[in-house]
């Protein structure tokens, strides 16, 4: 079975059929998505900020990364609740699509690095100044969240029908 | 010269046509809205929320203001302007539909409920700066601007299925 395959199974179920004729469903799981998306580019930005040196200087780096990064892993299960919402309503349009695979990619090394800087967060129990690679890491880590951001929009512009 | 006139030249000015028939520039534009509304949504909630009486990486909430606030105002700025190409490409026609008006409504209140906060509730700020149980006219400016800012995410995305 190839993943079209697999798109039009899903297409053709009743869960599908009823997600796509109840006009509240996709509109609502979007804004919940966006809603969390917000939540993971803050704690991604603060954490970011501090790491870089250009927020709260007089504040430990670890307190950005213990009290921000969590809001990742409280967002993760609403952007995965939604997002299967969303392809089940949709299913070729994001299961055939590179763009989706693409924001999937991006995805898993966004949560990746944001376990290793956590770890690194909590690790850390006295005031210092932040590695230059897990400075580095954090960006990698905004970027990959800037991108999945963008990625998300496009997936409605690069599907084929 | 009525609103419609002037929405209808706005539609009709070369970068409003272009963002309109080109089939890169409105996706590009709408990514960076999505991305900018997300920071500002984000970042303002992280104030409104210690207005709310929970804790953020200060105690001190005019220091977070500091701190978070201007990349508030970055991305807000950001918002405005990819908002406003958005807007242009179709001028007239956004002007007329219900969820784009309650969005400008929403947002005119947002900026309506910071404004009373900055000029009655944060003058007395000494006497609560520090605390986490903060008085009633902070909880209410914060958790309205919570429940407005959503407002806006929520009629901003169906401003898309109403087209």
């Amino acid at each position: 079975m190839t993943i079209a395959d697999f798109a039009l199974w899903i297409g053709q179920t009743q869960l599908s059929t009823t997600f796509q004729v109840t006009k509240w469903v996709i509109p609502t799981s979007q804004c919940i998505h966006i809603v969390a998306v917000a939540v993971v580019m803050v704690s991604v930005l603060l954490t970011n900020l501090r790491l870089a040196g250009l927020v709260a200087p007089g504040v430990e780096p670890s307190v950005f990364g213990r009290r921000y990064l969590r809001g990742v892993w409280w967002a993760l299960p609403f952007l995965v609740v939604t997002g299967v919402v969303q392809i089940i309503a949709e299913p070729k349009r994001d299961l055939t699509n590179p763009t989706f695979w693409l924001k999937m990619g991006l995805l898993l090394a966004a949560l990746l690095i944001t376990v290793v800087l956590q770890r690194r967060a909590e690790g850390e129990s006295v005031a210092r100044e932040p590695h230059p690679l897990a400075t580095g890491l954090a960006w990698v880590a905004l970027g990959c969240w800037v991108a999945i951001v963008l990625c998300g929009r496009w997936i409605a512009y690069t599907y084929t029908p | 010269m009525s609103l419609h006139d002037l929405f209808s030249a706005l539609e009709n000015m070369p970068f409003a046509t272009a963002i309109a028939e080109g089939a890169s520039l409105f996706p590009w534009i709408e990514s960076i809205h999505v991305l900018a509304i997300s920071l500002v949504v984000g970042t303002i909630s992280v104030v409104d929320l210690r207005l709310l009486g929970l804790p953020a990486h200060r105690q001190s909430v005019r220091q977070l203001m500091a701190d978070v606030l201007p990349f508030t105002w970055a991305a807000f700025a950001l918002a405005v302007v990819s908002g406003f190409l958005l807007f242009s490409s179709a001028a007239v026609r956004y002007s007329g539909e219900i969820t784009f008006q309650v969005k400008m409504l929403l947002l005119a209140l947002a900026g309506a409920n910071m404004v009373v906060f900055h000029f009655f509730t944060f003058r007395n700020i000494h006497l609560w700066d520090e605390m986490l149980d903060t008085p009633i006219a902070a909880r209410i400016a914060g958790g309205g601007s919570l429940a407005l800012w959503l407002s806006v995410v929520v009629f901003g995305r169906l401003i898309g299925f109403a087209s």
